[in-house]
């Protein structure tokens, strides 16, 4: 049996879709609530549902074979595993943005720029190629009030339409990723389930035919 | 340094093992080393620390770069070992000068790495392994995954498998497609990530389509015996089938053994690329997350001490081999159970003397007495 961990929030309910499109038959709205694991029919899979930033830990330490989480936490974690398939949907943009003369700030090389974000280790990696100082205050939510409020002077966060940003009155410096749906693969269990993973990584290509 | 935090406080990834797991790590280590004499490899005993250069020479900045560093009075700097092989490769390419090949050595210890972010990896791991250096035929290469399949069968590891890999296919794609560093690191993680159309878009973009697809092809095959023939049915070029042919070598001793039932092939296994040259392969047993123990060719590194030498090495990493053995209820007996002998200060010469007896027999014992028995804190 392949146990498959699936990220809460944002790509909850469109992976639900693709796993149902996938053929997989399960209660999956029972998970979170009720159940903490549930199987489907066939008995070939059970499934979690956890934070979407610990599907990778899950994944990387082996508890579970496979994940479904966004690129925006596996570039956060960088957890050691395989990454064979973009499922496309949930697509955002991790981007830099801020308020519109904070941009001044970042070119002024002597200066620290104050970066608020839940993704600490994508924000450091990034100012760091740039050879910008930073301070990174990380944040767990509502990262977008932090410059508002004067705790920072950008964030770092994913964006889908931007609305909450301009509404906040901020705007987009720079796209550090594109980010979309990814299914990650612990690196034992591609060895030892090899045959089981290859058929369920084939029905949830987008492109599969069902 | 009185402070009671300070006293209890442990740097992340450092552990004191005690009690069970001590037992079970030594078995584990007594166990392999039966099997590696068996073998008639050596042991080595090798030094914690040594020059860092020998380091950043043997492994490349990789590893060296995540070092722990200090210096000697003269300013040399000096680096805790973050590997074991590097001091190997060392030591023969500069000592074994008039010694006859191969030379078969092992070894086991701690290696040490700083990392960045603690509480991934540990920053302070055991080994055990063993290194056959001076033999560049396929007979050491299947050798050292016997003493592999053989040590796991000692330990009475359960169930396993042996995935096989060879340098030699992601080398040539290197090669044919002249890739400067950059482009060889996106390849390589093209490849480990394992995403087959990620891979084929990319070739496409660097080489006809239908080299493209067939490279595609080979990276994806995985199975049995039958993969090898699959690899050669895409006809590419003659480097390539060098590594086909090494394979299908090892493969065949294996099954004239009966051991072939522990293998797999996987030609798109990349990991640790910078290191091996020719075959490798991963451990692997259900419940651990991780492989177990891995090895493989590598014909560059003593030449990076100016002896250039094939060799050829595994090791088992010694905490998931024991996470293994605990699922397996195989670790050893790890009950101490001494006979206790009870005194006081009237009987306690004859208790001394009882004891002496008793050991002398191969008995454990303990000596209990009221005075000397203290309530813990």
């Amino acid at each position: 049996m392949l146990t498959i961990a699936l990220a809460k929030g944002r790509l909850q309910e469109k992976t639900f879709e693709r796993l149902k499109k996938a053929g997989v038959h399960a209660d999956l709205g029972a998970l979170g609530s009720r159940r903490l694991s549930v199987e489907d029919t066939s008995g070939k899979y059970s499934f979690l549902l956890v934070k979407p930033g610990d599907v990778p830990i899950y994944v990387e330490h082996g508890v579970a074979d496979v994940g479904i989480c966004g690129r925006d936490v596996i570039l956060e974690s960088q957890p050691d595993v395989h990454e064979p398939l973009d499922l496309g949907f949930g697509a955002c943009r991790l981007v830099v943005a801020g308020k519109q003369d904070a941009i001044n700030q970042g070119h002024n090389l002597l200066s620290r720029l104050k970066v608020a974000t839940k993704y600490p280790q994508v924000a450091t990696r990034y100012f760091h190629e740039r050879g910008t100082p930073v301070e990174i205050i990380p944040l767990t939510g509502s990262v977008e009030i932090a410059p508002l409020l004067g705790l920072s002077d950008c964030i770092v966060d994913i964006v889908e339409t931007g609305r909450t940003l301009v509404e906040n009155g901020l705007v987009v410096f720079d796209t550090i990723a594109p980010v979309t749906a990814r299914v990650i693969v612990n690196r034992a269990s591609f060895q030892l389930q090899r045959k089981g993973l290859l058929i369920l990584l084939a029905a949830l290509e987008p492109s599969a035919e069902h | 340094m009185n402070s009671p935090t300070l006293l209890s406080k442990i740097p992340p990834g450092v552990t004191y093992v005690l009690g069970e797991e001590v037992i079970a790590r030594r078995a584990v280590e007594r166990t392999v080393f039966e099997v590696l004499h068996g073998w008639s490899y050596a042991e080595i005993l090798l030094p914690a620390f040594d020059y860092h250069e020998i380091f950043a020479q043997g492994l490349g900045t990789r590893y060296a770069d995540t070092t722990f560093c200090f210096t000697d009075s003269e300013g040399g700097l000096l680096a805790l070992r973050p590997d074991l092989t590097a001091l190997v490769a060392r030591t023969v390419a500069t000592r074994f000068g008039g010694q006859p090949r191969p030379i078969r050595l092992c070894y086991t210890g701690e290696v040490f790495r700083n990392l960045q972010t603690p509480g991934r990896a540990p920053r302070e791991s055991w080994q055990i392994g063993a290194e056959l250096i001076g033999n560049d035929r396929l007979e050491a290469d299947a050798e050292m995954l016997f003493v592999a399949i053989e040590s796991m069968q000692r330990l009475g590891a359960g169930a396993f498998q042996i995935t096989l890999g060879h340098a030699g296919f992601f080398q040539n794609t290197v090669t044919a497609l002249n890739l400067n560093s950059a482009e060889t690191q996106t390849l390589f993680e093209i490849l480990d990530s394992r995403n087959q159309q990620r891979l084929l878009a990319w070739l496409q973009d660097r080489t006809n389509p239908q080299q493209a697809e067939s490279w595609t092809r080979l990276f994806q095959l995985a199975g049995g015996a039958e993969v090898l023939e699959a690899a050669r049915n895409l006809g590419l070029e003659a480097d390539f089938s060098a590594a086909i042919d090494d394979l299908e070598h090892v493969w065949e001793i294996a099954r004239v053994l009966q051991l072939d039932h522990f293998l797999e092939l996987d030609l798109g296994e990349v990991s640790n690329l910078d290191y091996y040259t020719g075959m490798t392969f991963k451990i692997y047993a259900a419940g651990v997350g991780a492989s177990v123990g891995s090895g493989g060719r590598y014909d560059r590194l003593l030449r990076n001490f100016g002896a250039d030498e094939p060799a050829v090495g595994f090791q088992f990493n010694l905490e998931r081999m024991i996470c293994l053995l605990r699922q397996q209820k195989n670790s050893p007996s790890t009950a101490l159970a001494p006979t206790i002998l009870e005194a006081d200060s009237d009987n306690l010469l004859a208790a001394f003397q009882n004891a002496q007896q008793l050991r002398n027999q191969g008995k454990q014992v303990e000596i209990k007495t009221m005075r000397h028995s203290l309530a813990p804190h």
